[in-house]
């Protein structure tokens, strides 16, 4: 079983970091949102890691996120993490396997976790009037988040030296 | 299930730790220390990033090489990469120049400080800068470019501070047109445009007009520009009008900004 507390994850998590907020970011145009490599993190782990350390890495992405964001410190940690144990639930109904339902899973997750830390930074701090922006930005985030997944899971487990696991079929009681 | 509970233990202790934090007097310093421990993880990004377009450029150069030069390729390519090496450079020090040469002209103290992060949050405009107060960085100062006014210093850490521009969607600035002198606010919306709001009906404001940062302001300083109206509209009260306005300033290219006293220097 991975240990969370490991050198390699610590800096992986420090890379998705950078990638989010120093490099990705000067790539954006208008019609592409750079992916949320965090989001990708949390993820992965839901799903190759069969859940095991999800809950603790959300919350822990969603730490990172708050510390170097304008939004009120809390509020991603607590999205993310509340997110992070739905999708701890949500996996054990779906097939890991397919494409199909990781494509989806992720994208409703990243939209999730973002539309709710918008409306709950709106409703908590912004005054700022609502406009139609922020849930095109939201969708933009979560579709390329999506797309970007296959290629991130790649480069994962080459860094953590996954190995392929046999297809199980589990019995749902 | 001992995992299971431990989950739920470890619930129970954050929520309230969250909630505490919501204190500015606790957030702030939090906000600061932290940034100030990762700020070297940024700069090394934005050097990566720096380095991943010139790549980009680089490859795009190689390939027409390639084609066209096969005979010469070695030679022509060691001399393209010697060369975009040197615009680059030269780019950089236009760049740097135009930045100076602007910082001569205002009358009020300024830090330069350099872009090394982006706020994640996608519909936010907020940048991160390299300066903070042991550089001289205050809050509230403006944020300037030679092309005119990018936003102001909301939070000031000791080595880094993050700015707000002037898309984003809390973002507001008291502003004036040049010609018609009709008053109004800037407020963004995340996108990269502009709204002017609170026009009067009868104020005579047109389509090409110059918005500059008003007086009235108590942030930024008078006659800053800010960009040019493109459309104007009536808001759905009818009782004002509402300006499209294109900034002057490209925030997405945003690479070294200077951050300016409010005040002209005594």
């Amino acid at each position: 079983m991975r240990r969370l507390v490991s050198g390699k994850v610590i800096f992986y998590l420090l890379l998705c970091l950078a990638l989010d907020v120093s490099v990705m970011p000067f790539f954006r145009f208008d019609f592409f949102y750079p992916p949320g490599f965090l989001y990708l993190m949390v993820f992965y782990s839901a799903f190759v890691w069969h859940g095991r350390h999800t809950l603790a890495l959300g919350i822990v992405a969603g730490l990172l996120k708050d510390l170097v964001s304008l939004q009120p410190l809390g509020i991603e940690t607590a999205v993310l993490g509340a997110a992070s144990f739905g999708l701890v639930l949500m996996i054990q109904t779906v097939d890991r396997e397919s494409l199909v339902n990781r494509f989806l899973t992720c994208f409703i997750f990243v939209l999730s976790v973002s539309f709710l830390t918008w409306a709950l930074s709106g409703f908590l701090v912004s005054s700022s009037p609502v406009s139609w922006y922020p849930v095109s930005a939201c969708l933009k985030l979560a579709f390329s988040t999506s797309m970007a997944m296959p290629v991130f899971f790649y480069f994962t487990g080459r860094w953590f030296k996954e190995q392929q696991h046999l297809k199980q079929y589990e019995l749902f009681g | 299930m001992r995992a299971k509970r431990s989950y739920y233990f470890l619930l129970i202790l954050v929520l309230p730790l969250l909630f505490a934090l919501q204190n500015p007097q606790i957030s702030q310093p939090v906000h600061g220390i932290s940034l100030a421990v990762l700020k070297p993880l940024f700069a090394a990004g934005r050097s990566f990033a720096d380095f991943f377009r010139d790549g980009r450029d680089i490859v795009a150069r190689f390939w027409d090489s390639f084609k066209n030069q096969e005979i010469h390729r070695k030679r022509i390519l060691e001399l393209e990469g010697e060369v975009y090496q040197l615009q680059e450079a030269a780019k950089e020090n236009v760049r740097l120049k135009k930045l100076l040469d602007f910082r001569q002209g205002l009358h009020q103290k300024t830090v330069a400080a350099r872009v090394i992060g982006w706020d994640p949050a996608p519909w936010r405009r907020a940048l991160l800068l390299d300066k903070g107060k042991k550089h001289g960085v205050q809050e509230n100062m403006v944020v300037v470019v030679p092309e005119g006014l990018a936003g102001r210093i909301l939070e000031a850490g000791p080595q880094t501070s993050r700015a707000i521009l002037l898309t984003d969607p809390d973002a507001r600035v008291s502003a004036l047109s040049n010609q018609s002198r009709a008053s109004g606010i800037i407020a963004g919306d995340g996108s990269r445009t502009l709204k002017m709001t609170y026009l009067e009906l009868d104020s005579g404001v047109a389509v090409g007009e110059t918005i500059m940062a008003s007086a009235t302001s108590s942030v930024y300083p008078k006659n800053i520009q800010i960009g040019k109206i493109t459309a104007l509209s009536r808001d759905p009260n009818g009782l004002h009008l509402e300006a499209q306005v294109e900034p002057f300033v490209k925030f997405s290219q945003l690479e070294e900004v200077l951050c300016a006293a409010s005040s002209p220097e005594k």
